[in-house]
């Protein structure tokens, strides 16, 4: 059995999945997406499964499209790495599948944007369409906030910067929910905690355990079915009209997930691996 | 007599300019920054001054610099345009001057400039150090949004967008007041009015004639004075019991200044340029 991990550096959930895979009693073999040249012509690959893990989403995207395409198994698959890397495609898959989630609209000018903006009322939250860790991501809580951000977005940034997708903001309590969806089963869940709006862990958010009830269980798993299934951790947050999906993540971060839950998240993930690689 | 108009486009604003210049008897000679190139070695423009019409000010400035090393006279000065060209050497130049000014922090990280934004108390305006007037000119009424556009500026800007210009925020009575200073005389002034809270005079606002009082002329000419001189515009808001100069700048919107305060700006910008001849580029 021929066990991949596509990575850019060594952090610390590589270095627990080496480890789960070791107590399984096999080694990843690792490509490195800093060193790695796929060749269209001639490439051949003859892994059982690759589990993604890059920092980049570009490079994420290309190499799945490449292995996908050579019959390699991945883990997640391209096509899911594209739905949940863009948020415009998340939303689509979302409504398609009727799972709760924020109002959403896309404009591609500074002009229809503040009309979307202003349609929807403040203030509303605007997204980098593609992007990760919270960054850039601005609540807009009234027109010269609105004038000022999109212009420097449209100005400052490469063209995919003028592409706005603007949300609805989801009024909330000082916490979010994360979920961990593998292989269509919600293994566990953790509020994020913040003081401020935006509860990434990578902005300092902190992590309790969140017990997987019915509901958390139901749009988890709903959530992950409509963008294509995997191994995937699901944003949800409660509202008053109950929990509605924000995000999808197809490469996400467990670190400081699995000692709050009790779950093996890494072992897990790696027990998914060995499963695909025998199907 | 030959003039150089250096320039990257021929506007309303630059056609008068060329007509005063031919009622004058002035030859005019076109110099396109998008074609011109400057053999550093030895000087190949022969022309007894350039009035610099450029857009851009960095082309400006770098273009002014060579033809003063090859001692051809120019209108304006490389270092006014450097000057006016960069909000922080022009606060400084006003400051020195006693100018009144809002009050400004300079800050290089979002942490240290949102802390300048508090400390001066929103809203506040934040500027590009140097850029196109008006262009990314931001109001920020509240931290939510400080946070953010810094945050923008950092990722997305080149490394001068991190170079957090700060400006209090002047509460204008609904109209700035643009002079247009030539040497030691304010020739006119308007009014700009608009809905929205940035009002540059290219932008559709509503233009209209004011009135050259000694006090106005004073102000406007001390502020350009303190940028070295030369011709320029001068933005002031004037409030209840003050008045501020907010920014200086290269003359734009010429054309539409000189319709509604029926004073001939180009011609006086021309009577200017040929008395620098005279002075022999003094």
């Amino acid at each position: 059995m021929k066990i991949g991990m596509l990575l850019s550096t060594v952090s610390k959930e590589q270095k627990l999945l080496f480890e789960a895979a070791r107590h399984r009693g096999f080694t990843f073999e690792r490509l490195d997406d800093r060193r790695i040249v796929f060749d269209l012509e001639n490439g051949h690959y003859n892994h059982d499964v690759i589990l993604e893990r890059c920092v980049n989403h570009s490079r994420s995207l290309y190499a799945l499209k490449i292995l996908n395409a050579c019959g390699v198994n991945t883990v997640n698959t391209y096509e899911v790495a594209r739905v949940c890397g863009n948020k415009f495609l998340t939303s689509m898959a979302l409504v398609n599948h009727h799972v709760p989630t924020p109002k959403a609209r896309i404009a591609f000018t500074v002009e229809s944007a503040l009309q979307a903006i202003e349609d929807l009322g403040y203030p509303v939250v605007l997204k980098p369409n593609i992007g990760s860790w919270g960054r850039l991501i601005a609540r807009v809580n009234d027109r010269q906030a609105a004038e000022a951000i999109l212009e420097h977005k449209e100005i400052l940034g490469s063209f995919h910067h003028s592409i706005f997708y603007i949300q609805e903001y989801v009024e909330k309590p000082n916490r979010d929910i994360r979920s961990f969806v593998i292989d269509g089963e919600t293994i566990c869940a953790i509020y994020r905690y913040s003081e401020h709006w935006k509860t990434n862990t990578a902005l300092g958010g902190k992590a309790v355990n969140c017990p997987v009830d019915a509901e958390v269980r139901d749009l988890s798993e709903r959530a992950a079915e409509a963008v294509g299934g995997g191994v995937l951790a699901i944003d949800l947050m409660e509202t008053s009209d109950g929990m509605t999906v924000n995000e999808v993540n197809y490469t996400m971060e467990f670190r400081n997930s699995s000692a709050p839950t009790g779950v093996d998240i890494p072992g897990r993930i790696v027990d998914y691996l060995i499963k695909v690689a025998k199907s | 007599m030959r003039m150089g108009i250096m320039l990257s486009r021929i506007r309303m604003d630059e056609k008068a300019l060329i007509a005063e210049a031919n009622l004058r008897g002035v030859e005019v000679v076109p110099l396109d920054n998008k074609t011109l190139v400057f053999a550093l070695e030895h000087p190949h423009l022969e022309l007894d001054v350039v009035l610099d019409r450029c857009v851009d000010q960095h082309r400006a400035a770098y273009a002014l610099t060579v033809l003063e090393s090859w001692h051809i006279p120019t209108v304006n000065k490389q270092a006014v345009v450097e000057t006016y060209g960069n909000r922080l050497l022009a606060s400084l130049a006003l400051q020195e001057k006693g100018v009144p000014m809002p009050e400004v922090r300079v800050a290089f990280t979002p942490e240290s400039a949102l802390e300048a934004m508090e400390g001066l108390g929103y809203p506040v305006v934040l500027k590009p150090v140097e850029g196109p007037q008006g262009q990314l000119v931001s109001r920020i009424q509240d931290k939510y949004t400080a946070r953010t556009v810094l945050e923008h500026k950092k990722i997305l800007g080149a490394y001068h967008h991190s170079i957090f210009f700060i400006q209090k925020y002047i509460e204008s009575p609904g109209y700035d007041i643009r002079a247009y200073v030539v040497g030691d005389q304010t020739v006119a002034a308007v009014s700009v009015m608009t809905d929205h809270w940035i009002s540059p005079i290219s932008d559709g606002g509503l233009v209209t004639n004011y009135p050259v009082t000694e006090e106005l002329n004073g102000l406007a000419v001390s502020a350009a004075q303190a940028a070295g001189g030369g011709i320029m515009t001068v933005d002031i808001i004037q409030t209840k019991d003050a008045w501020y100069v907010v920014e200086i700048g290269p003359s734009t919107g010429l054309t539409e200044a000189s319709e509604v305060t029926g004073v001939n700006i180009s011609g006086h910008f021309m009577d200017y340029v040929l008395k620098t001849v005279q002075e022999g580029g003094r």
